[in-house]
């Protein structure tokens, strides 16, 4: 419900936005709403989305995986953070502008290229969180696995994994909102579909309508996943602690 | 099944640089069906001591013989429970291969029928010690060891779980080895106390009880305190 008011307000303050502005810079809802209607009509919206969602999914997949196994290692074997920590303090601070580029120029203009750049993108901020959580591990609690000797499956599932979960979690969160950034960058300047690319011709040919057509629908996908995925997802995670006395 | 302890020194580092020694000599042979107790002041390197025989910490002087395939179930200090699994759960991670009956049997005498599904949060200290102890014995150790598993718990509380405790470790030929700065604890449980002195820890004295567990009575475990705490075993 609240929610519900919530997103009215955001509709009313954008009317009346319209009307102080003006239709040519701040087109009303409606305007944009029937642009939308026409996208989704036509199939290009689903196309688009599609193109864009699937970049998504498989760049941060990809990130998610590698910086995991990086961090993780780098948390636990201190030869490997003293080899990893300058490479990681320098793709930390490479801007999202340059990896692209050169990406492009170095692969092409591929699917390939934008995905390996998207996911070095987000790859450093997973390292750096799970580098953390595997620092964080209870040395107590790999004593007890040991005595019991737990297979090393057994004790990776029961006993690490739950530990590393909560900087899993955070670093899936913060690398989603950073690749649904990116993307639309990595499309923009060099993909020949998905939203970034829509809102590039959008930008050329100042259909404004266009832009925050495409604009909107993205945000409402990257709410419904927020919403129906990340969510439950952390609060399966720490139902163990919600139960607590 | 037999545990032959040859330990000749044990050190480390500390941060700082320094040397500290832990252990000194210690040496003692335990067999199946034996209980030994291990009763020194706090901090004197039991622990540590513990986690050499648990084959958690290799780097020592001396050797440590175990029998092979030798089966170890430990009771740490503090129960190390998984938090995000259950009380059920955590006993069968460690004892996968556990029988219904058996653990059935394991909850009711440790009365923990009741907090199966229950997370180790959710438990009282008590109750966690016992899970720990369920654990220890799901596994049916060849070797157990009990580090302080009476400690911090109120006299009521920890004269049951002693009794229980008990019950456990005569239901299955292993050999036990306890730590406990409790002398009642240890009469009443051990069949041989080895006493150990302050850090660096070195055996000052072993009493072997010739009595078998079961049959001591009160007026026995009076004799036994008195005479062992005229032992002076500053001097020794």
């Amino acid at each position: 419900m609240l929610r519900l008011l919530s997103f009215a307000l955001f509709i009313a303050t954008w009317w009346i936005a319209s009307l102080l502005i003006g239709d040519a810079k701040l087109p009303a809802p409606p305007a944009v709403l029937s642009v939308l209607v026409a996208e989704a009509r036509s199939g290009a919206l689903f196309v688009n989305l599609g193109a864009t969602l699937a970049r998504v999914a498989l760049a941060f997949t990809l990130a998610m995986a590698l910086g995991s196994a990086i961090g993780y290692l780098m948390g636990r074997v201190s030869l490997a953070n003293r080899l990893g920590d300058p490479w990681l303090i320098l793709l930390l601070n490479l801007p999202a502008l340059v990896v692209i580029v050169l990406a492009y120029i170095w692969a092409g203009l591929t699917e390939v290229a934008a995905i390996a750049a998207i996911a070095i993108n987000k790859l450093p901020t997973a390292v750096v969180t799970l580098r953390e959580g595997a620092r964080a591990l209870d040395p107590a609690l790999d004593e007890m696995a040991t005595a019991f000797s737990f297979p090393r499956g057994r004790a990776f599932r029961h006993v690490i994994l739950p530990q590393l979960a909560p900087y899993i979690a955070a670093a899936a969160r913060s690398g989603l909102s950073l690749v649904w950034k990116i993307v639309l960058v990595a499309e923009y300047l060099g993909r020949p579909n998905g939203v970034g690319f829509e809102i590039g011709v959008a930008f050329q040919l100042f259909d404004i309508p266009l832009l925050l057509a495409y604009s909107l629908s993205f945000a409402g996908v990257v709410l419904v996943i927020e919403t129906l995925l990340v969510q439950p997802f952390e609060t399966r995670l720490t139902r163990w602690r919600l139960r607590a006395a | 099944m037999q545990l032959e302890v040859n330990i000749t020194g044990k050190s480390f580092e500390s941060a700082a640089g320094k040397r500290h020694d832990v252990l000194d000599n210690v040496t003692f042979t335990l067999n199946a069906g034996e209980v030994g107790v291990l009763f020194g002041p706090s901090g004197c390197g039991k622990s540590t001591l513990l986690r050499i025989l648990a084959g958690l910490d290799g780097n020592y002087q001396g050797h440590v013989t175990r029998s092979p395939g030798m089966r170890l179930g430990m009771v740490f200090q503090e129960p190390r429970l998984l938090p995000w699994r259950t009380v059920e759960e955590n006993v069968r991670l460690a004892a996968p291969h556990v029988g219904d009956s058996t653990l059935s049997a394991l909850f009711e005498v440790l009365e923990l029928g009741a907090h199966r599904n229950h997370f180790p949060a959710e438990l009282s200290l008590g109750l966690a010690r016992r899970v720990a102890l369920a654990r220890a014995f799901a596994i049916e150790p060849d070797f157990l060891i009990l580090d302080e598993p009476l400690a911090s718990l109120d006299n009521a509380l920890a004269g049951r779980l002693r009794d229980q405790v008990a019950t456990l470790v005569a239901s299955r030929k292993m050999m036990t080895l306890l730590v406990t700065h409790d002398l009642d604890d240890a009469v009443r449980l051990g069949d041989r106390l080895f006493f150990l002195s302050s850090r660096p820890a070195r055996i000052l004295h072993v009493e072997t009880i010739a009595a078998p567990r079961a049959t001591r009575g009160e007026p026995e475990i009076d004799e036994i305190k008195r005479q062992l705490s005229q032992l002076d075993l500053a001097n020794m």
